[in-house]
């Protein structure tokens, strides 16, 4: 849904719902494989 | 890829990203992305989620996520029986369970000294493993891991006293 909004509203959203809406301060990712990285 | 799905994030600080491959035996070694949010804010673990599964990855190479271990803070309640981290202006919470029952083990103790703070309004740092978030790429992409999402704790840790 995000990817159909004009550019300049993206980024408006994403900045008013992003620290309403996450959960965690810092994470490891563990990953394998040729594509982990 | 997974290193630049997590640096794409807005709320990552991109300069936290960082790609390390303790074992360079070969290239099915496990490696690690570790990464932090910008100050004041928090990272969406479905963002996360939806930024790793737009990369794409494809499957038949045995790449995959061996798991993700995360750290979060709030405050403790109870959910019934079971113990619950609620984060702060989010209506999220994450399940606590014990992730190494063996008496005395750290992993035990901390969980020990969650259970124990439950109740005091002090705001606490969670860390552990998010379970039900491992697998191959793409399946283990295809749809979201079990919510609410369980934390397996290996730390535990006051983050300020409670007011008085």
């Amino acid at each position: 849904m995000h990817y159909r909004i004009p550019g300049l509203i993206l980024g408006l959203s994403l900045t008013l719902s992003s620290s309403a809406s996450g959960q965690v301060v810092r994470g490891v990712m563990t990953v394998t494989g040729a594509e982990m990285h | 890829m997974a290193r630049d799905a997590i640096s794409r994030l807005y709320d990552v600080q991109a300069s936290s990203v960082v790609y390390k491959k303790p074992q360079a035996r070969g290239k099915y070694d496990h490696g690690t992305v570790t990464f932090k949010a910008r100050k004041g804010k928090r990272i969406n673990l479905d963002k996360l989620h939806e930024s790793v599964w737009a990369t794409r990855l494809s499957g038949g190479t045995s790449s995959g996520l061996v798991r993700l271990d995360v750290t979060a803070v709030g405050k403790l309640a109870r959910a019934g029986r079971q113990l619950v981290l609620e984060i702060p202006d989010s209506k999220k919470t994450f399940v606590l369970s014990a992730s190494n029952l063996r008496a005395g083990s750290k992993e035990q103790v901390a969980f020990q000294k969650a259970r124990e703070t439950q109740g005091s309004g002090e705001t606490v740092s969670v860390t552990g493993q998010v379970q039900g978030w491992h697998g191959r790429w793409p399946r283990m992409l295809s749809s979201l891991p079990p919510s609410p999402r369980t934390i397996l704790v290996t730390g535990f840790e006051k983050v300020e006293k409670a007011s008085p």
